[in-house]
């Protein structure tokens, strides 16, 4: 039986996965699992008995990731799931920066008298333009990139794409007809519009500045649907002042934006649809669900993705740990010392952290395994099975 | 050398077309053709030595048809030329019908202070539906229906298209996943969107009425970027207000539809482009340069697309004439009589005018065109080579 709080309403059609062994409780602290929209929760402590937080999204600084990592919770997200909600929102950008209709719109709904003679008179002055033959610029080949640079191109547009860390996924699903560039110098000067997906992290704050907007060609149209601190605020400002960058399109709206004229504030709906929300809550309690019933973890932000699938073996033993040196080895010696028979073992790192997942063929005695393994530069241990 | 007129500005990328052997003068009545957008020609005095007038666009009720008809001009427009930019507009109604993105983007405008964390607060009410996996219906494959139907699809919709009267280029055009229907029926009662791409003549009037507002699924998006009145809007005020209809896209906003909440009002943007105005300008140019140079027609309203391609032999006459009995009698007769050998021949009519193409073996003399010019019915004859 496990125990789940929902911090945010989370979707019918995700809730509703959960079988009669789990069970929904109020106070965040009883919980194994946390199932979480945006509610902030730097300020909760994330102890035991909490083994994992689901974020039925994908950003996660409301959530403290460091902090869950030392004390072995496993945070999750659902990358992708929003994913063609963002691309419709990116292509509505897009078609919305070449032609002002959202403007155009606004003006036409306080027109009240000789409605259809004054728009003919006026209409002029949102006459704009086209997509097609335009060259976009796609930085950040994740999966929201790669389908918005594929939808692009279906639309008659020369794209380019560019991604220095791009998976196989993603190289696999991009269409042959997006060209591919290594070199964001050689990039930048090509495109009339720009779209960025990439995450927020310290090495790409402030990555499109004035040295970038420099290079790039003027009236160019650029679109933010990712963060806003990858745009620098006050260069893109100048840049829109000396007519450098024609609309930027931003889903982050704030005081500075608001009212700027060539900017277009749509209030964070990227990933507001009731089909992405559905998705995300799907893909959240699905990881969640998989690894609390059988250790394998897929999509976490702080821990590597690990799966062996379901325990056919007697046991099974999740062990959270640091990536540090000779861990394995004293992981395996212990148990080893212990008469227990691993059977398979996987293991995994990324960056600081590390999963080592055991399927074992004898009973294991848990208090004594988990006091053996007391040892430096382990952060949890679990008997799974 | 052949002179030209244009009465309004038009896209240097059509008048650079012009070889060396056109020159643009400003005297209208010296001018072998004429380039006209919107400027009202019913006034003008018509020169004889006017051959043909070229109108940068689609509508050409600011021009004297009739007259030119029976003074043996022809009168050509550019249909298709903003097919494109009709497309792209109706796949951005297509996107803001699905999503309330323009009063999000209204409702950020009216903010004024903490605006992330109010945005974050206040979002929740713009969200949307995404088009993937919905069936749109798409009314008339013509050029533009054809446009919409693809774009659509590779965006993941499911799509139904409906055109009796489909022409073979358009067949060849569609992409094979869209499913073509032979009844009317089957598109209003299973799309979840639908777009009107007809054109509006007697028997399309009130198209979408009652019956088939009727049919429709409930909270069905209706797209109207072909005329007004195709759409009873009487009918559709009623079905908007009972929620059978969710919204009504429409580019021609008026006094029964601008006010209405669920009506999305665009002020005629559909050609609205700075690309659709090039492309027409091309078009009318290179329309009107096949004319003068080689006597061919593609796109007259007052005369039949009639095309021979480069004269190969030694003369070419074009003949514009009435569409009576016995003309192509006549004309041969003559031409047999002046011994003058007929190599090709093309004759094609429209409504009450004719056109006949003659490609002749021996350059044709004065005399011989003279005789042709006295035969009754007979409006126009030039040595075209």
């Amino acid at each position: 039986m496990f125990k789940i709080t929902a911090l945010n309403k989370i979707s019918q059609k995700g809730m509703e996965k959960f079988t009669d062994q789990y069970h929904l409780v109020e106070d965040a602290d009883e919980a194994e699992g946390i199932l979480v929209r945006s509610q902030d929760m730097n300020a909760m402590a994330c102890l035991p008995p909490l083994l994992a937080v689901a974020r039925a999204g994908a950003g996660v600084n409301t959530i403290p990731v460091e902090k869950c990592s030392n004390q072995g919770v496993v945070v999750f997200n659902t990358p992708g799931a929003n994913a063609n909600a963002v691309k419709e929102l990116v292509l509505t950008g897009l078609l919305l920066s070449a032609r002002d209709v959202a403007g155009a719109i606004a003006w036409t709904k306080t027109l009240t008298a000789d409605v259809a003679k004054i728009v003919e008179k006026q209409k002029s002055r949102f006459a704009g333009h086209e997509i097609k033959g335009k060259t976009l610029g796609v930085i950040g080949l994740g999966a929201i990139g790669v389908m918005v640079a594929n939808a692009a191109s279906n639309l008659g547009m020369p794209v380019i794409g560019y991604d220095p860390y791009m998976s196989l996924q993603s190289a696999h699903e991009l269409s042959n007809s997006v060209r591919f560039c290594e070199n964001l110098e050689i990039f930048l000067p090509q495109c009339d519009y720009i779209t960025i997906h990439i995450p927020f992290m310290e090495a790409t704050k402030g990555l499109i500045g004035k040295e970038q907007f420099d290079l790039m060609k003027n009236g160019v149209c650029i679109l933010n649907f990712s963060r806003d601190q990858i745009v620098e605020e006050d260069d893109i400002l100048a840049a829109l002042k000396v007519g450098k960058v024609r609309q930027y399109v931003t889903d982050f709206p704030n005081e500075k934006f608001i009212h700027q004229a060539g900017i277009l504030c749509i209030p964070h709906l990227g990933a507001s649809t009731k089909e992405s929300e559905e998705n995300c809550a799907v893909m959240a309690v699905e990881q969640l669900m998989d690894y609390l019933e059988n250790g394998n973890i897929k999509n976490s932000v702080n821990f590597p993705d690990c799966r062996m699938g379901i325990c056919s073996a007697r046991g099974r033993i999740g062990v959270l740990h640091k990536n540090i040196p000779a861990m394995l080895g004293k992981i395996t010696g212990i148990m080893a010392d212990m008469n227990i028979n691993i059977s398979d073992l996987n293991n995994r790192s990324k960056g600081e952290y590390a999963y080592t997942l055991l399927d074992v063929d004898s009973w294991v005695d848990a208090e004594a395994l988990k006091k053996a393994l007391s040892v430096e530069g382990i952060i949890a241990i679990r008997i799974i099975k | 050398m052949y002179t030209i007129t244009a009465l309004n500005k038009i896209a240097s990328k059509g008048i650079s077309l012009f070889s060396d052997q056109y020159a643009m003068i400003d005297d209208a009545n010296q001018a072998d053709a004429i380039l006209v957008r919107s400027q009202d020609m019913h006034e003008m005095a018509l020169s004889p030595c006017l051959l043909a007038i070229a109108r940068a666009g689609a509508g050409v009720n600011n021009i004297p048809v009739d007259r030119c008809s029976s003074f043996g001009i022809v009168v050509f427009n550019t249909p298709g030329a903003n097919a494109n930019a009709v497309k792209e507009i109706a796949l951005a109604g297509l996107l803001l019908s699905s999503r309330d993105i323009v009063s999000g983007v209204t409702w950020a405008k009216s903010l004024t202070e903490d605006i992330p964390q109010t945005v974050e607060k206040g979002k929740s009410k713009f969200s949307g539906s995404e088009i993937k996996g919905k069936t749109l219906g798409v009314i008339g494959l013509g050029a533009i229906g054809v446009m919409v139907a693809n774009a659509a699809s590779s965006l993941g919709m499911k799509v139904i298209g409906y055109d009796p009267f489909i022409s073979v280029k358009a067949a060849l055009e569609l992409s094979r996943k869209i499913n073509l229907t032979e009844t009317l029926d089957i598109l209003l009662s299973s799309s979840d969107y639908i777009t009107l791409h007809i054109p509006y003549m007697n028997e399309t009037k009130n198209f979408i009425s009652g019956t088939e507002l009727f049919m429709m699924k409930d909270g069905v998006c209706l797209l109207n970027f072909s005329r007004d009145a195709i759409v009873n809007e009487q009918d559709l005020i009623k079905a908007l207000d009972s929620g059978k209809v969710h919204r009504y896209v429409t580019d021609f906003p008026n006094g029964r539809v601008t006010g209405h909440a669920k009506v999305i009002c665009i002020p005629h943007l559909g050609a609205s482009t700075e690309e659709s105005e090039e492309n027409c300008a091309v078009m009318a140019v290179e329309e009107l340069m096949d004319y003068l140079e080689n006597g061919n027609i593609t796109n007259s309203v007052n005369y039949p697309n009639c095309s021979m391609g480069l004269c190969c032999t030694a003369g070419r006459i074009s003949v514009l004439h009435k569409n009576i009995p016995s003309m192509i009698g006549q004309i041969t007769s003559l031409m047999a009589e002046k011994s003058i050998n007929i190599s090709d021949m093309t004759n094609r009519s429209k409504g009450e005018y004719q056109y006949t193409l003659l490609d002749v073996d021996f350059p044709v003399n004065q005399e011989a065109l003279d005789a042709l010019r006295s035969i009754n019915g007979i409006i126009l004859v030039r040595a075209v080579k």
